[in-house]
């Protein structure tokens, strides 16, 4: 019989409070165990795509320096691309902008000289070389001295650079992988499928 | 006994249950945010960087067209463009799909100063536009002084970046803001054109080919080396490297090669017989064509007199001209004896256009650069050509094609005489009897010659002659 005045008590049984931790416990678990399986997998996710760019802005800097480019050689042990470009942009240290500082910054007028292999258009007396390397995880891209690292976590660059004289024709075949940090099993499988291929051509042939 | 919950504590659940959900979501907009970000990279700052690129090279292409012209279709070169002394600038092309806009400027910047050809640069801007948030969403994430992508990849948000710095030109003139519709890249590049001149082989004919004589010989030298003397079988000599390049090139099947070739032959699915008489390459496999010849169109105004020649007459140009800017005659008749003297001891640059048949004589002085240039045809002899310098670049002969191409037109070349000159006549039949000897370069539609001739191609003829297309020979890309 209930009492006048007794409040509405409840409360649960041992073996409630039992399996409720147990089943709460679980949960915390899963939960936890799920955080952070989906935190490395979005981490992993996260640093493949991530790489991926840097092979495709790789691809892109080296596609735009080969096809202006008036030679490429590629270093024996297929580790760095050596570029020479035109110097299309007058530079303050350049005769003509010591000369007239008001030229520096302007595009070159480019100059014919004939040569006994054809005419040659020459944007200004000299030249400028970039040359692609690795260091490390690194990629380093170097124009007249001036370093960028293009890629921090690129290690393998591989150009072949191939000058088939007969049809006056050049081109530079790229391929670039790297480690994944998910890596499981085979490393040698798990970088070869992160390779991406590149051919670019030369569009200024210039021999010798 | 039942017990009853109190409803303030029913929420015990349902809290756990959505502070799981929210973890689990958090993590998720995160993954979803970070790869929104890449494919945002991806699939269009990457993309219309590549297309800003194609649209470009597009312009390059329009306008690289418009410089073919030149020579190809002079009357139509540049149709449609705005042009301010030498240079054109084109409509602005926005190419059907990606919205790419594309436009190019095309300015005459240099001439040959042995042959005149002008040189053509061709500055093209190709612009994409960037779709999605306007915002950059690149990979900047490189170490100390370096910018990722946005070093590679400049991307116009609201102004274009470009005019603003360098201006429109890229020449530091005329900066000024100027805002984008939309998110855009715009890459920019300059391509040098270059003429090709018509005489890289002795004799070289699109239809069929005969010739020559049994005991003929093509052989070349290089006039930059002195006159010429026979050396293409003394390995020795200092002038052997320019005695073997009397080629001959032929584009049918149909080639009867007779005499002694020293220098390259091919065809185009023919079979070169007797080869033991060909000491350089055959291949019969080289198929090409050679477009009709139009007259050029940049020719000076025409000297008041003469306008026919019927007897004999003689003519000193006022100046000396150029190559570039040569004493311009234009006669209705041209069948007497025309002798071209040279301005005092200049060299001294002349062109004649012939309206009709050629049977002239022509007397070429010492330092007189001659190019005759004909609508109908040409019948001569050998010694009607005199060209008292040996040179075969000084006297020129160019046949106008028809402009029905079913309508025949020949050049006969008859006994007795010996000559030195070239004939540039894509839409000819040629025809070459007796056995001169001979110095020059003939390009033709077909060619029989049944004499023992003695030829001689001049090396120097390589890079002689009025350009008959271009070719694009230098490509720089802007990138600032």
């Amino acid at each position: 019989m209930k009492q006048p005045g007794q409040r509405n008590t409840s409360g649960f049984t041992l073996s409630e409070m039992m399996i409720a931790l147990a089943a709460g416990a679980v949960v915390l678990g899963v939960t936890l165990t799920s955080s952070t399986s989906l935190q490395k997998s979005f981490n992993a996710i996260d640093s493949y795509f991530a790489t991926h760019m840097q092979q495709i802005r790789i691809v892109d800097y080296l596609s735009r320096d080969v096809k202006r480019g008036l030679i490429v050689t590629t270093s024996a042990d297929l580790q760095t691309v050596t570029v020479t470009v035109p110097n299309y942009i007058i530079q303050a240290t350049d005769p003509e902008g010591i000369a007239n500082p008001a030229l520096v910054g302007t595009p070159r007028t480019p100059t014919i000289l004939n040569t006994p292999s054809g005419p040659q258009v020459n944007y200004g007396a000299t030249t400028s070389t970039i040359v692609y390397s690795i260091n490390g995880l690194s990629i380093l891209r170097t124009e007249n001295g001036v370093v960028t690292t293009i890629a921090s976590s690129t290690d393998q660059l591989v150009p072949q650079t191939t000058d088939v004289e007969l049809a006056n024709t050049e081109y530079t075949k790229t391929s670039i992988t790297f480690r994944p940090i998910f890596t499981s099993g085979s490393t040698v499988a798990q970088r070869s499928g992160t390779t991406v291929y590149s051919t670019a051509y030369l569009r200024n042939k210039r021999r010798g | 006994m039942k017990c009853k919950i109190s409803s303030s504590e029913r929420a015990n659940v349902l809290i756990c249950a959505l502070c799981t959900i929210l973890v689990i979501s958090l993590i998720g907009a995160n993954v979803l945010q970070n790869c929104t970000t890449r494919f945002n990279v991806a699939s269009s700052q990457v993309r219309s960087w590549k297309e800003s690129l194609f649209a470009a090279e597009t312009g390059g292409d329009i306008g690289y067209s418009e410089i073919r012209k030149t020579v190809l279709d002079p009357a139509n070169a540049f149709s449609g463009w705005s042009a301010s002394g030498s240079v054109h600038t084109s409509p602005v092309t926005t190419l059907p799909g990606n919205n790419l806009v594309t436009s190019s400027v095309v300015d005459l910047f240099y001439y040959d100063p042995i042959t005149g050809n002008p040189w053509y640069r061709a500055r093209s801007r190709g612009t994409a536009p960037v779709n999605g948030l306007r915002r950059t969403g690149m990979d900047d994430r490189m170490g100390a002084g370096s910018r990722g992508d946005s070093l590679l990849r400049k991307i116009d948000f609201n102004t274009d970046h470009f005019i603003a710095t360098y201006g429109p030109n890229g020449d530091g003139v005329g900066k000024a803001i100027i805002p984008v519709a939309a998110p855009q890249i715009t890459r920019r590049i300059e391509q040098i054109s270059a003429p090709v001149t018509p005489f890289e082989a002795a004799i070289k004919c699109t239809g069929s080919f005969y010739g020559l004589g049994s005991a003929a010989q093509v052989d070349s030298y290089n006039s930059k080396n002195g006159p010429y003397y026979f050396c293409a079988n003394n390995p020795a000599d200092s002038h052997f490297k320019d005695s073997r390049s009397g080629s001959v090139e032929i584009g049918t099947p149909v080639a009867n090669v007779n005499g002694m070739l020293y220098g390259n032959i091919s065809t185009n699915g023919g079979t070169v017989v007797p080869s033991q008489y060909v000491t350089g390459t055959i291949d019969n496999n080289v198929p090409f064509t050679v477009p009709p010849y139009a007259m050029p169109t940049n020719m000076p105004p025409a000297q008041p007199f003469p306008t026919t020649v019927t007897a004999t007459e003689s003519i000193t140009p006022p100046a000396p001209g150029t190559a570039a800017n040569p004493t311009y005659y234009l006669l209705s008749s041209l069948s007497g004896k025309l002798t071209i003297n040279p301005v005092g001891s200049a060299q001294t640059y002349v062109a004649i256009h012939v309206t009709n048949d050629l049977t002239a004589t022509i007397t070429v002085k010492n330092g007189v650069h001659a190019k005759i240039f004909f609508d109908g045809n040409m019948d001569v002899k050998g010694r009607d050509m005199d060209n008292e310098s040996g040179l075969a670049a000084n006297l020129q002969y160019y046949a106008i094609s028809p402009p029905d191409p079913a309508t025949p037109q020949f050049i006969h070349i008859a006994p007795p005489g010996n000559f030195a000159a070239t004939f540039y006549a894509p839409s000819a039949d040629v025809v070459l009897n007796g056995n001169p000897d001979l110095t020059g370069a003939i390009v033709c539609k077909t060619f029989y010659g049944n004499g023992n001739t003695s030829w001689h191609y001049d090396r120097a003829l390589d890079t002689e002659g009025d350009a008959v297309d271009y070719r694009i020979v230098s490509y720089v890309e802007d990138i600032r």
